[in-house]
């Protein structure tokens, strides 16, 4: 993070993404998990999290949304859990739905509450309200 | 059996079982070290305070039983871990539990599925939330999130379905990625 709202691009991924370590907790459960790989997706209709991070918060579905692929495959039923986002000075309350993947992604549940700027030249992104 | 009386404060409730004074407690965070101690101790004693508890405070089932599974998921948990196996290290925390919730969370699924055709038609129920627990109805609402909490104050964590009639309930997730 270079400055509070401004996060660099991870160059672990090929070509470099906006993706970053956020902090995921539970109101009911009361349970947080810091350092969780993040990527901002804007393809994604909702934020989603992986299946593993839903276990270690001991999240209880309570609703179920039908998923699909970029391809428009169907994925089935997914479980759906109440989790909050937290980022630098922010902090977001939205309902998630699981998937099988190793990082949460930050759909557009969140991205259309927020300003962000891909500032890919310089493989940074800033997020401010 | 080391005492549990630090936990008590006015609210809780204690009972004697046999020769074991057992406290079942309205918290579930309490209420887990009393299960803990009492299943680590003697089975049986645990099962008749169990049962007696919840014939008298029927509402406080779900959460006993809850808190139960818990205990016992953890009591099977350390064992298999003591042993070293393979599997047991594979094991994900609380894995036993949420299998239940998880096949829970499936029936409630089902059953709305079901009954989906037939809310719709519904006018009362269109375009409202409705709770599904125990793949019934239990309640419907406008307000997604005060129903959930509602719910939860009544029956406690448990899974429970809240889905809005008629709504798309679709996600469309993940751009493409090359490997």
């Amino acid at each position: 993070m270079t400055d509070d709202n401004t996060y660099p691009y991870d160059e672990n991924l090929e070509p470099p993404a906006p993706a970053f370590r956020i902090s995921v907790r539970s109101e009911f459960t009361h349970r947080e998990e810091s350092e969780i790989f993040a990527l901002i997706d804007s393809g994604a209709d909702h934020s989603t999290i992986p299946k593993s991070l839903a276990m270690t918060l001991q999240l209880i579905p309570h609703d179920f949304r039908e998923c699909y692929d970029f391809e428009g495959k169907y994925h089935g039923v997914v479980p759906v859990y109440y989790v909050t986002l937290v980022f630098g000075s922010f902090s977001f309350n939205v309902e998630s739905s699981e998937v099988d993947a190793n990082e949460l992604l930050i759909g557009r549940d969140v991205l259309n509450q927020i300003r962000l700027l891909l500032d890919g030249k310089n493989l940074n992104f800033t997020i401010s309200q | 059996m080391p005492p549990v009386e630090d936990d008590i404060n006015t609210q809780y409730i204690t009972r004697k079982v046999g020769r074991t004074s057992v406290v079942l407690l309205p918290q579930p965070i309490s209420k887990k070290a009393a299960l803990k101690e009492l299943l680590l101790n003697d089975t049986n004693l645990m099962k008749e305070a169990i049962i007696e508890y919840i014939r008298d405070n029927p509402g406080y089932a779900n959460e006993i039983l809850r808190e139960t599974y818990k205990a016992i998921a953890e009591q099977i948990q350390g064992t298999l871990n003591k042993e070293n196996s393979a599997k047991a290290s594979s094991l994900p925390e609380h894995s036993y539990l949420r299998l239940i919730e998880q096949d829970e969370f499936h029936k409630n699924v089902e059953a709305y599925k079901k009954m989906e055709e037939e809310l719709n038609n519904d006018p009362s129920y269109r375009g409202a939330f409705v709770v599904l627990y125990k793949q019934k109805v239990v309640a419907k609402g406008h307000d997604k999130v005060k129903l959930l909490q509602d719910v939860y104050h009544e029956y406690g964590y448990v899974p429970v379905l809240v889905h809005k009639v008629g709504g798309k309930g679709i996600v469309h997730y993940r751009s493409p990625r090359s490997k």
